[in-house]
């Protein structure tokens, strides 16, 4: 690991001024994965801002619309929020299959969405891949089983948290913060994929640091599930996920999101998969016609093509459950 | 005593040792009268264990300490070319740097020399960097600049099956393949010319690693500028002093191993490895004692593994199921080096009755680390294709798979025509498939559940040697007050031989276990080969017996002066030496022991096998799965356990081994497999995400059944080793059991949802577009 200054603010303006000065710097939520990160010299910040003692970036806010949600808040103080959980089970869902207990108490909200990817070449101090800043992505020609089948271009990560699809599934906007003040962007273009920038996973430039994600109250009829597919069934990364949010109307999905996770570079919505749903009855029939839709573009590889028919049921599963008509 | 060869098996392996006889002691029988032997007693250390007191490896940190870290190959196969420590060297607190340039060659089997210019596998020893600091040793490691040439290499098995022998020359000198190891029983042509049903199926079973909580590493010290001081974690202190000795060509009395707890083993921890040379030699050249331990990291590169197969096996049976013909070939991966265990023959030969064996076994040479013994070597890996293939050829032959095993059962050690001295397997099958509720929930057409998520049971068995043997020795010293200390090299790694062997001596002195304490892991203690091989309770437990026996015989000579009588008419119970034919003339122990003026020391020593019989341990495992067939997710619900350890001397500690070995192994069926990229020979789980051992949450609800089967002949504690067969029935039944969920073999360890997804996959009839 590199040696680094570390500052650990107790407010927000002085975290920003201090991300706005010249060098590099990371923030630090729980700093389960940033550590991990610097060991493997995947990331050499030459400071670190620790935000944990920031007491505005910890509040939970369930009264007003958007409800607020800062990116200090652990995980388990989420999955502990009783009004958030009613208010959004999509949300228990996902962050309760997020890694361990033992990292739900210290990871952090901010920390779950910026995490760096989990791919073996990305995280291996022996490969110096696209991402990183050499000339290949290994997966290609590789073990490539965890790889992603959709929107992979030229690097095939696929995102690894199990909260982004859940909070894009419920419309969440991303809050952004820097030293000359905060922005607000829908959380889905908040990540991006190797066809933008193949070094990072999403918009934030030097300086930028995620404050806040803001999710609109829930319309009435509206109804969320995650589902997620692992080998062991904790301590392990989605092999596929889904994110189905549905509004239902009189028997009619009169809106519909659906997001998918551990297939792409970014959690990866499908409009193709919400126009089958759009309007319609939800059957078993339409929700397998949403999932071949959501998976139509996908190209996998020599060992993951297993996650098209892996997510597919998930979708369809996701979105049944999602209708009110149970099942597993 | 007079001397006599006995023949030693331990792991398969079988050796000649020349033993002196024991002192003759009653055999504890199935009628002997126990205080304590045979009670469920908690650990007698488990106490230090949870609140944190034992004392690791990695505590020990001597003033004046460096810590080390090795610059380690990116390759797979390189040459060195050139070494440059010099901005290394120029960091704060970076005090020496090692290579093959700079230090004389020291031996070391596995691979000609400790420090070599030709690397063999990524991970592979390049240089040592020493500091003052651990902090910075991550980043001088970085700074080391070593130039390789990189050579010809070959990590994947199929490319090695298909090599041609030119370009595997390059390679390795000895080519990539061996000449086949061959093994035969009877006519194997004649046997599948008998067969009415013949099957054949081909495994793949993958390379897992150890995964020891604790990582390997040592702290090495030379005191005095001649005595060599190791606290290591170490399964074999005794043996480990010898290798030292050897390697810095000092007598084995200079040399001084502790191991007082470990982190586990599992056979990665038995022998003398490079971290421990090169932690003495650092410690030689600065004078300073030397802190080596790995990160998980280097824990996954460079510590030894269990070994890659691919298994075809081809069973003939007659049409009532009485097999003619068992034939195995075997590709099984040795990595870059040779080592023992890679033959996986034993199985084909033993676990069943058949009179016509035919087994070759095909070294492999890759560009990988090399293997070692792994909780029972060998025949876990051979169990899966034995077992799965038993049970292909039960569908054949629409048999129930337990009542094919049983009709198989072998009474005799067919390599031998030895009696088996117990064997209770068909209790273990008897009790296995009653807990599993076998007979409502087999479905007697694979797959017949309805929906996607689909139930079904399966079973394993399990044949091991359990003998023990010699040699194992033990001094049970009484103090003034009475106190009992046992002294021996064994190590216990965990499993409990300082506890089993407590109550040994407690039992055979007649004092409370309370004041007996095991005293062990130490090399200048009485030699004991060693804890592995399932081979410490049926070596240490009469070696102890003895001891204490001995030790007693000075406290009857003492008390009888006191009583009057003759020794010979003394007993000792709970502390108390009486008068046997009249209790109420009696001393307390503790008052006999501090009349002694000198320290009473009783040695005692493990005497020879008996020849005419084979020692195996047997169990049988079933298990239940759910498969979800959309997902490819296996969940293990249920393993029923039962196995045959002879006298279970603490039951408690035997149902935690099984516990353990079915963990270990549902973790080898299911989620565990090193994964190398083949196009640049790099292994990519490389940590403890990407590598996938089995969690708390994954473990399936164990029934532990101990089939008590005292065995009178093996020993004269009656006890058979155990620590490692629960190991090997786990796979086998749970991919027999996911077999008879969903109809569809999946015969490519470990049982990931990508793997069942393909074969599910596979075997659909192709949908027409
Ligand atoms: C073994 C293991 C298993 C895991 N399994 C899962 C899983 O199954 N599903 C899942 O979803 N996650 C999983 N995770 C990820 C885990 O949830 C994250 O480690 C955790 O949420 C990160 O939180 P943290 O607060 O510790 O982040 P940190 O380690 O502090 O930060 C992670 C990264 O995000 C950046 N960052 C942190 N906060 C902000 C911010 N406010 N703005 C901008 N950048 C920020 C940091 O600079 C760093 O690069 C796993 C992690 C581990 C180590």
């Amino acid at each position: 690991m590199r040696a680094f200054t570390y500052a650990a603010p107790t407010d927000l303006s002085s975290a920003l001024a201090r991300l706005g000065a010249p060098g590099t710097h990371a923030v630090m939520g729980g700093g389960t994965d940033l550590v991990n990160s610097m060991k493997s010299y995947i990331e050499t910040p030459a400071d670190i801002v620790d935000l944990q003692g920031i007491q505005e970036l910890q509040a939970l806010d369930t009264s007003g619309d958007p409800v607020q949600i800062g990116v200090g808040v652990k995980l388990v103080d989420m999955l502990a929020s009783q009004p958030l959980m009613q208010l959004f089970p999509i949300l228990q869902d996902a962050a309760n299959v997020v890694a361990t207990p033992q990292l739900r108490n210290v990871g952090t909200v901010g920390g779950n969405l910026c995490q760096r990817p989990r791919c073996w070449y990305f995280r291996s101090v022996d490969f110096n891949c696209l991402r990183k800043g050499g000339t290949e992505c290994y997966a290609i020609l590789g073990q490539n089983q965890y790889h992603a089948i959709l929107g992979g271009l030229g690097c095939f990560i696929v995102h690894p948290s199990d909260l982004a699809p859940a909070l894009i599934g419920l419309g969440a906007q991303a809050v952004i913060g820097s030293a000359s003040g905060t922005r607000s962007i829908p959380l889905e273009s908040f990540f991006i994929g190797p066809e933008v920038d193949v070094h990072r996973e999403n918009v934030l430039v030097p300086g930028e640091m995620l404050v806040r994600i803001d999710v609109p109250r829930p319309a009435a009829g509206q109804r969320g599930v995650f589902l997620k597919s692992r080998g062991r069934q904790t301590w392990d990364f989605a092999t596929t996920a889904a994110a189905v949010s549905l509004v239902m109307s009189a028997g009619t999905c009169t809106s519909a999101r659906v997001v998918l996770g551990g297939v792409a570079p970014v959690p990866w919505r499908s409009p193709d998969a919400e126009a089958v749903l759009q309007g319609r009855s939800i059957t078993p029939a339409v929700a397998a016609q949403a999932a071949a839709a959501a998976v139509k573009l996908a190209r996998p590889m020599q060992y993951n093509a297993y996650k098209v028919d892996q997510v597919q049921v998930l979708i369809q599963r996701a979105i049944l459950q999602a209708a009110g008509q149970g099942g597993s | 005593m007079p001397w006599v060869k006995t023949q030693v098996v331990t792991e398969g392996i079988v050796t000649e040792v020349l033993v002196e006889t024991q002192v003759p002691l009653p055999v504890w029988g199935p009628d002997a009268q126990l205080d304590i032997v045979g009670q469920r007693i908690p650990k007698v250390d488990a106490r230090y264990r949870v609140t944190g007191a034992a004392q690791y490896m990695f505590d020990k940190q001597p003033p004046g300490m460096l810590w080390v870290k090795a610059v380690r190959s990116p390759y797979p196969h390189a040459r060195i070319t050139a070494v440059d420590a010099s901005a290394a060297l120029k960091m704060p607190g970076v005090i020496d740097v090692i290579h093959f340039q700079n230090t004389d060659p020291i031996a070391y089997a596995p691979n000609g020399h400790v420090l070599n210019q030709e690397l063999s596998y990524v991970g592979d020893i390049a240089a040592v960097v020493a500091a003052e600091d651990p902090r910075i040793l991550p980043d001088a490691v970085r700074a080391v600049n070593v130039t390789y040439e990189q050579l010809p290499f070959v990590t994947d098995l199929q490319q090695a099956i298909a090599m041609d022998p030119a370009t595997a020359k390059q390679i390795f000198p000895q080519g990539v393949l061996s000449q086949p190891a061959v093994a035969d029983r009877g006519d194997i042509n004649a046997g599948f010319a008998a067969a009415d049903v013949t099957v054949e199926a081909t495994y793949l079973t993958q390379v897992v690693h150890h995964a020891t909580m604790e990582p390997h590493g040592c702290v090495a010290q030379w005191i005095n500028g001649y005595e060599l001081h190791v606290w290591d974690s170490t399964q074999a202190a005794y043996g480990l002093q010898q290798a030292f000795a050897k390697t810095f060509q000092i007598p084995d009395s200079q040399v001084f191993v502790w191991m007082d707890f470990m982190g586990g083993g599992f056979g990665s921890k038995t022998a003398l490895w490079r971290y421990h040379v090169l932690a003495a030699l650092l410690a030689q050249r600065t004078g300073r004692p030397v802190h080596f331990i790995n990160d998980r990291r280097e824990e996954l590169l460079d510590t030894p593994h269990r070994p890659m197969h691919q298994q075809t096996w081809r069973l003939g049976a007659t049409k009532d199921g009485k097999l003619t013909a068992i034939e195995m070939k075997s590709y099984d991966v040795a990595g870059a080096f040779n080592g023992m265990f890679t033959n996986i023959s034993a199985v084909a030969l033993q676990l069943y009755s058949c009179p016509n064996v035919h087994t070759e076994d095909t070294t492999v040479f890759l560009n990988l680390h090399q293997l070692s013994a792994m909780r029972g070597p060998a025949n876990t890996e051979a169990m899966v294709g034995m077992e799965a293939t038993m049970d292909l050829l039960a569908s054949k032959l629409n048999m129930d798979p337990v009542q094919l095993r049983k009709l198989n059962y072998a009474t005799v050690d067919q390599t031998t025509n030895h009696p088996y001295s117990t064997k209770g397997l068909m209790d273990a099958y008897d009790y296995v498939t009653q807990a599993i509720g076998w007979q409502s929930n087999r479905k007697t057409t694979p797959g017949s559940d309805p929906g996607p998520k689909k139930r079904g049971v399966g079973i394993g068995s399990q044949i091991w040697s359990a003998a023990g043997g010699p040699p194992s020795n033990a001094e049970v010293a009484i103090q003034a007050d009475g106190s009992v200390t046992v002294r021996s090299s064994v190590a216990d790694l965990g499993e409990g031989p300082k506890t089993i062997l407590s109550m040994v001596a407690a039992e055979e002195l007649g004092v409370p276990l309370a004041v007996v304490n095991a005293d062990f892991g130490h090399s200048d203690y009485p030699w004991d080969l060693g804890t592995f091989g399932s081979r410490v309770t049926p070596s240490m437990a009469p070696a102890v017996r003895q001891a204490a026996y001995e030790a007693q015989q000075e406290i009857f000579t003492i008390a009888a002066s006191e009583l009057g009588v003759d020794a010979s008419q003394l007993t000792c119970k709970k502390g108390v030496v009486y008068v046997t034919s009249d209790p109420s003339k009696s001393i307390p122990f503790a008052q006999v022991a501090a009349l002694s003026s000198h320290t009473i020391i009783g040695v005692g020593w493990r005497g020879p096998n008996n020849a005419a019989y084979t020692t195996e341990s047997f169990g049988a495992q079933a298990a239940e799965v759910e498969v979800d067939t959309e997902t490819g997710v296996v969940t293990l619900l249920n393993l029923a356990a039962a196995h045959d350890c002879g006298r279970a001397i603490n039951p408690m500690l035997v149902e935690s081994q099984i516990h353990g070995g079915v963990d270990m192994a549902a973790g080898y069926g299911r989620f565990e497999e090193q994964v190398v990229d083949s196009r640049t020979g790099i292994p990519v789980t490389t940590n403890l995400v990407d590598y996938k051992i089995e969690t708390a949450v994954d473990e399936p609800v164990i029934d532990a059944h101990i089939v008590e089967n005292i065995d009178t002949i093996a020993n004269n504690v009656g006890a058979k080793g155990m620590a490692e067969p629960p190991t090997m029935p786990t796979a086998p039944a749970i991919m027999n059991a996911v077999y008879n969920a969903t109809g569809v073999w999946v015969r490519a360890m470990p049982l990931s949802p990508d793997r069942v997804l393909a074969a599910l996959k596979a075997a659909q009839p192709q949908q027409s577009a």
